[in-house]
């Protein structure tokens, strides 16, 4: 994975994921836009193959990268919870 | 985030899962289908082969074997230390060797591929590879390496993966008429003392046609979904068992977001 800010502003971001697909970004969007900061977020992959990702968005008086940090820490904090969950629904 | 195990076998699994967003079930439906690593023949050194079949499509056949494939022991090929050239951590050797002899016919099996790591296995045993008739011989090494879903069909560890919402019936002033039971093409509602009703087990069996709906004449019957339930359903290739399956896919996306955690604190 490799990221890259194609722009930056106070309140808004163009950031490149090289290497991710609809997986990660999708679940990224949603998160997101769940948190109060996010004015919008979206994502857009201009070709299924060829191209890569572009996360765009735009916050309420935060900084976007904070915004993007807190919701990847939220992911990683859903997928434990599923991990525990299910190993508990299978025992 | 609750899960409720309704089924799982070796290779299969089918649980709800709720208190969630549809990109969650979605992103871990993308990950058992295109992210999770498996093990699969790749590249086929063909020593003989007098069969009618083409070196390529005998090679295509191979590869679409599923192998046993674990985690733990290989590394994807691109992330491996050897940068791709192929080393014990990433690739496994298989040979086949085949002849028909005086038979008249010969078919050879996936099991007839002999490892040479114990663990690394066809899942199954019966796949038919070729049919070999008399004086035919094939001999041939494979080479497997893990790989992703994304990249080649071969490399994917989910099949037949999906969710639907979890369905919610309401009967609302229903006149037990009993037009609705006979037109469920599931044969899914019951009239009960005094309304229809669906069992809470029959729910999950339902299929959102809402023709239940569209049939009753006072409008009694509205359908709709949970938008944070899922009923999911999976099956695995024989890679991985359906439970390793799971987990790989969950793990897979945390190590996604780990490693961009990662870079984002350095940005």
């Amino acid at each position: 994975m490799e990221l890259k800010i194609l722009e930056k502003s106070e309140d808004e971001m163009k950031l490149e994921i090289a290497g991710e697909s609809h997986t990660l970004l999708n679940m990224l969007k949603i998160i997101l836009l769940e948190d109060e900061r996010v004015h919008t977020a979206s994502y857009d992959m201009k070709h299924v193959t060829i191209s890569e990702p572009i996360l765009f968005i735009k916050t309420e008086n935060a900084d976007p990268i904070a915004v993007v940090k807190d919701a990847v820490a939220t992911l990683i904090t859903e997928c434990d919870e599923f991990i525990s969950v299910f190993n508990k629904a299978v025992q | 985030m609750e899960i409720d195990i309704l089924e799982l076998s070796d290779r299969s699994a089918k649980f709800i899962l709720s208190g969630t967003t549809a990109a969650f079930a979605n992103g871990v439906r993308r990950a058992m289908l295109a992210d999770v690593p498996t093990l699969a023949i790749d590249d086929v050194n063909i020593y003989n082969n007098t069969s009618v079949l083409y070196d390529e499509q005998l090679a295509l056949r191979l590869g679409l074997i599923p192998l046993t494939s674990s985690l733990e022991d290989f590394v994807p090929q691109d992330k491996c230390t050897c940068e791709g050239s192929g080393c014990p951590a990433c690739t496994v050797s298989l040979t086949l060797s085949a002849e028909a002899g005086e038979e008249e016919q010969v078919i050879v099996h996936s099991g007839d591929i002999v490892s040479s790591d114990p663990n690394v296995q066809p899942a199954d045993k019966n796949i038919p590879i070729i049919d070999l008739r008399t004086g035919q011989k094939v001999v041939l090494e494979a080479i497997a390496h893990m790989g992703y879903g994304n990249k080649h069909a071969k490399w994917q560890a989910g099949v037949a993966c999906g969710y639907k919402n979890m369905p919610v019936i309401t009967f609302e002033g229903c006149d037990r008429c009993g037009i609705c039971v006979n037109a469920c093409p599931r044969n899914i509602i019951q009239l009960g003392e005094e309304t229809a009703e669906i069992s809470k087990d029959d729910l999950l069996k339902c299929s959102l046609c809402r023709l239940c709906q569209d049939s009753c004449d006072i409008d009694a019957i509205s359908v709709g979904v949970d938008e944070r339930s899922f009923i999911f359903t999976m099956e695995s290739d024989g890679s991985y068992t359906a439970q390793q399956l799971i987990l790989n896919a969950v793990n897979t996306i945390k190590g996604k977001a780990s490693e961009m955690q990662n870079i984002l604190s350095t940005l």
